[in-house]
Protein backbone atom coordinates (compact mmCIF):
# COMPACT_ATOMS: atom_id res chain seq x y z
CA UNK A 1 0.00 0.00 0.00
CA UNK A 2 1.06 3.52 -0.66
CA UNK A 3 2.22 5.57 2.28
CA UNK A 4 0.42 8.76 3.21
CA UNK A 5 0.70 11.47 0.62
CA UNK A 6 2.77 14.39 1.81
CA UNK A 7 1.47 17.85 0.98
CA UNK A 8 3.28 21.14 1.39
CA UNK A 9 2.17 24.68 0.96
CA UNK A 10 4.40 26.64 -1.33
CA UNK A 11 4.15 28.72 -4.47
CA UNK A 12 4.72 25.42 -6.30
CA UNK A 13 2.78 22.59 -4.66
CA UNK A 14 4.59 19.26 -4.41
CA UNK A 15 3.10 15.95 -3.46
CA UNK A 16 5.02 12.76 -2.93
CA UNK A 17 4.24 9.17 -2.21
CA UNK A 18 6.05 5.86 -2.09
CA UNK A 19 5.02 2.28 -2.60
CA UNK A 20 6.42 -1.13 -3.28
CA UNK A 21 5.69 -2.18 -6.85
CA UNK A 22 6.52 -5.80 -7.75
CA UNK A 23 9.22 -5.93 -5.11
CA UNK A 24 10.85 -2.59 -5.87
CA UNK A 25 10.59 0.47 -3.69
CA UNK A 26 9.08 3.16 -5.94
CA UNK A 27 8.90 6.85 -5.21
CA UNK A 28 6.77 9.43 -6.98
CA UNK A 29 6.99 13.21 -6.68
CA UNK A 30 4.61 15.54 -8.51
CA UNK A 31 5.47 19.24 -8.69
CA UNK A 32 2.70 21.45 -10.02
CA UNK A 33 4.16 24.43 -11.82
CA UNK A 34 1.76 26.79 -13.55
CA UNK A 35 3.11 25.96 -17.00
CA UNK A 36 4.41 22.42 -16.44
CA UNK A 37 3.94 19.30 -14.40
CA UNK A 38 7.29 18.00 -13.20
CA UNK A 39 6.87 14.33 -12.32
CA UNK A 40 9.56 12.14 -10.81
CA UNK A 41 9.00 8.37 -10.84
CA UNK A 42 11.98 6.45 -9.57
CA UNK A 43 13.12 3.09 -8.26
CA UNK A 44 16.78 4.18 -8.13
CA UNK A 45 16.33 7.41 -6.10
CA UNK A 46 17.76 9.25 -9.09
CA UNK A 47 16.08 11.19 -11.86
CA UNK A 48 17.25 8.93 -14.67
CA UNK A 49 15.75 9.54 -18.09
CA UNK A 50 14.10 12.94 -18.55
CA UNK A 51 11.28 13.13 -21.07
CA UNK A 52 9.37 16.18 -22.25
CA UNK A 53 5.77 15.37 -23.14
CA UNK A 54 3.66 17.92 -25.01
CA UNK A 55 0.13 17.77 -26.28
CA UNK A 56 -0.71 18.02 -29.95
CA UNK A 57 -4.28 18.51 -31.06
CA UNK A 58 -5.07 17.02 -34.44
CA UNK A 59 -8.30 16.91 -36.40
CA UNK A 60 -9.42 13.44 -37.39
CA UNK A 61 -11.46 12.39 -40.44
CA UNK A 62 -14.71 13.33 -38.67
CA UNK A 63 -13.46 16.89 -38.03
CA UNK A 64 -13.12 16.16 -34.34
CA UNK A 65 -10.20 17.25 -32.25
CA UNK A 66 -8.12 14.42 -30.91
CA UNK A 67 -5.31 14.86 -28.41
CA UNK A 68 -2.02 13.14 -29.05
CA UNK A 69 1.13 13.44 -27.01
CA UNK A 70 4.60 13.99 -28.40
CA UNK A 71 7.58 12.77 -26.42
CA UNK A 72 11.13 14.03 -26.54
CA UNK A 73 13.94 12.51 -24.51
CA UNK A 74 15.95 15.37 -23.03
CA UNK A 75 18.46 13.25 -21.15
CA UNK A 76 19.12 9.53 -20.98
CA UNK A 77 18.04 6.43 -22.87
CA UNK A 78 16.31 7.44 -26.09
CA UNK A 79 14.78 4.04 -26.79
CA UNK A 80 11.30 3.15 -28.07
CA UNK A 81 10.33 1.73 -24.65
CA UNK A 82 11.00 5.11 -23.01
CA UNK A 83 8.60 6.85 -25.41
CA UNK A 84 6.00 4.11 -24.97
CA UNK A 85 6.12 4.38 -21.17
CA UNK A 86 6.00 8.19 -21.19
CA UNK A 87 3.07 8.24 -23.60
CA UNK A 88 1.18 5.57 -21.65
CA UNK A 89 1.59 7.45 -18.39
CA UNK A 90 0.81 10.93 -19.69
CA UNK A 91 -2.12 9.87 -21.88
CA UNK A 92 -3.71 8.32 -18.83
CA UNK A 93 -3.14 11.48 -16.76
CA UNK A 94 -4.45 13.79 -19.52
CA UNK A 95 -2.89 16.91 -17.96
CA UNK A 96 -3.76 20.46 -19.05
CA UNK A 97 -0.09 21.51 -19.27
CA UNK A 98 3.09 20.00 -20.77
CA UNK A 99 4.82 17.41 -18.62
CA UNK A 100 8.46 16.92 -17.72
CA UNK A 101 8.64 13.29 -16.70
CA UNK A 102 11.65 11.57 -15.20
CA UNK A 103 11.77 7.78 -15.15
CA UNK A 104 14.33 5.56 -13.45
CA UNK A 105 12.81 2.10 -13.40
CA UNK A 106 14.23 -1.34 -12.64
CA UNK A 107 11.17 -2.96 -14.12
CA UNK A 108 9.41 -1.79 -17.31
CA UNK A 109 6.52 -4.26 -17.50
CA UNK A 110 3.03 -2.88 -18.32
CA UNK A 111 1.82 -3.85 -14.82
CA UNK A 112 4.53 -1.73 -13.20
CA UNK A 113 3.88 1.21 -15.53
CA UNK A 114 0.16 1.04 -14.68
CA UNK A 115 0.90 0.88 -10.96
CA UNK A 116 3.17 3.93 -11.31
CA UNK A 117 0.45 5.77 -13.24
CA UNK A 118 -1.95 5.12 -10.35
CA UNK A 119 0.64 6.41 -7.86
CA UNK A 120 1.09 9.60 -9.92
CA UNK A 121 -2.70 10.03 -10.14
CA UNK A 122 -2.94 9.86 -6.35
CA UNK A 123 -0.55 12.84 -6.23
CA UNK A 124 -2.34 15.03 -8.77
CA UNK B 1 3.54 -3.13 2.64
CA UNK B 2 4.37 0.20 4.20
CA UNK B 3 6.87 2.26 2.25
CA UNK B 4 8.20 5.60 3.33
CA UNK B 5 9.31 8.42 1.09
CA UNK B 6 13.04 8.95 1.25
CA UNK B 7 13.18 11.80 -1.23
CA UNK B 8 13.46 15.04 0.76
CA UNK B 9 11.71 18.11 -0.61
CA UNK B 10 12.48 21.52 0.86
CA UNK B 11 10.46 24.64 0.09
CA UNK B 12 11.33 28.11 1.29
CA UNK B 13 11.26 31.71 0.20
CA UNK B 14 13.58 34.60 0.80
CA UNK B 15 13.43 38.34 0.33
CA UNK B 16 16.49 39.21 -1.71
CA UNK B 17 17.07 42.72 -3.08
CA UNK B 18 13.39 43.64 -2.55
CA UNK B 19 12.15 40.60 -4.43
CA UNK B 20 10.50 37.51 -3.03
CA UNK B 21 12.44 34.57 -4.40
CA UNK B 22 11.02 31.07 -4.01
CA UNK B 23 13.16 27.96 -3.73
CA UNK B 24 12.49 24.27 -4.05
CA UNK B 25 15.11 21.61 -3.46
CA UNK B 26 14.61 17.91 -4.08
CA UNK B 27 17.40 15.76 -2.70
CA UNK B 28 18.03 12.43 -4.38
CA UNK B 29 20.81 9.86 -4.16
CA UNK B 30 24.06 11.46 -5.39
CA UNK B 31 22.15 14.27 -7.09
CA UNK B 32 19.67 17.01 -6.42
CA UNK B 33 17.15 19.21 -8.18
CA UNK B 34 16.91 22.90 -7.35
CA UNK B 35 14.32 25.34 -8.61
CA UNK B 36 14.54 29.09 -8.05
CA UNK B 37 12.00 31.61 -9.27
CA UNK B 38 9.73 34.59 -8.64
CA UNK B 39 6.74 32.98 -10.37
CA UNK B 40 5.57 29.35 -10.22
CA UNK B 41 6.83 28.49 -13.69
CA UNK B 42 9.37 25.97 -14.96
CA UNK B 43 10.81 27.83 -17.91
CA UNK B 44 14.12 26.05 -18.29
CA UNK B 45 16.29 23.33 -16.83
CA UNK B 46 20.01 22.68 -16.89
CA UNK B 47 22.08 19.73 -15.77
CA UNK B 48 25.70 19.76 -14.63
CA UNK B 49 28.04 16.96 -13.60
CA UNK B 50 31.54 16.76 -12.20
CA UNK B 51 33.97 16.40 -15.10
CA UNK B 52 36.25 13.36 -15.08
CA UNK B 53 39.12 15.40 -16.49
CA UNK B 54 39.55 19.06 -15.68
CA UNK B 55 38.05 21.07 -12.87
CA UNK B 56 35.17 22.81 -14.65
CA UNK B 57 31.92 20.81 -14.37
CA UNK B 58 30.21 20.01 -17.66
CA UNK B 59 26.73 21.42 -18.13
CA UNK B 60 23.92 21.34 -20.62
CA UNK B 61 20.58 23.09 -21.01
CA UNK B 62 17.84 20.43 -21.18
CA UNK B 63 14.98 22.68 -22.26
CA UNK B 64 14.14 26.36 -22.42
CA UNK B 65 16.12 29.15 -23.98
CA UNK B 66 19.56 27.86 -24.95
CA UNK B 67 21.01 31.35 -24.75
CA UNK B 68 19.92 31.77 -21.15
CA UNK B 69 22.98 30.75 -19.14
CA UNK B 70 21.74 31.51 -15.60
CA UNK B 71 20.64 27.94 -14.83
CA UNK B 72 23.66 26.17 -16.29
CA UNK B 73 26.11 28.56 -14.62
CA UNK B 74 24.37 28.08 -11.27
CA UNK B 75 24.34 24.30 -11.80
CA UNK B 76 28.08 24.33 -12.51
CA UNK B 77 28.80 26.33 -9.37
CA UNK B 78 26.74 23.97 -7.21
CA UNK B 79 28.46 20.92 -8.74
CA UNK B 80 31.83 22.46 -8.03
CA UNK B 81 30.76 23.01 -4.42
CA UNK B 82 29.07 19.65 -3.73
CA UNK B 83 30.72 17.40 -6.33
CA UNK B 84 27.49 15.70 -7.33
CA UNK B 85 25.10 15.88 -10.25
CA UNK B 86 22.84 18.94 -10.18
CA UNK B 87 19.60 19.75 -12.00
CA UNK B 88 18.85 23.45 -11.81
CA UNK B 89 15.97 25.58 -13.01
CA UNK B 90 16.41 29.27 -12.33
CA UNK B 91 14.07 31.92 -13.68
CA UNK B 92 14.78 35.23 -11.99
CA UNK B 93 15.48 38.62 -13.60
CA UNK B 94 19.12 38.88 -14.59
CA UNK B 95 21.15 40.58 -11.89
CA UNK B 96 24.67 39.42 -10.94
CA UNK B 97 24.32 40.46 -7.30
CA UNK B 98 20.98 38.64 -7.02
CA UNK B 99 22.50 35.50 -8.56
CA UNK B 100 25.24 35.61 -5.96
CA UNK B 101 22.75 35.84 -3.09
CA UNK B 102 20.70 32.97 -4.55
CA UNK B 103 23.80 30.81 -4.87
CA UNK B 104 24.78 31.58 -1.29
CA UNK B 105 21.31 30.68 0.02
CA UNK B 106 21.22 27.44 -1.99
CA UNK B 107 24.66 26.40 -0.74
CA UNK B 108 23.53 27.08 2.82
CA UNK B 109 20.41 24.96 2.39
CA UNK B 110 22.15 22.12 0.53
CA UNK B 111 24.88 21.93 3.17
CA UNK B 112 22.28 20.82 5.72
CA UNK B 113 22.01 17.06 5.83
Amino acid sequence: MAAAITLRSSIVPSKQTASEISGYHTEVVVNKFEDHLFIIATQFMKLGTIIQVTRDTVTDEYQENVSLFSTKVLLGKDEPITHVMAKTIVTSLNPPVPVILTLALKDTTPATVNAITDLIKSCL
Amino acid sequence: MESNSSIAITDFSENLLDKTIYFKIIKLDDSFFAWVGCNPILSNMAVAMPAKYGSIPTSSVLFGSKSEQTSSTLAQKLVKRFNRQAFVSCSVPFDPSLSLLIEKRLVEELSKT
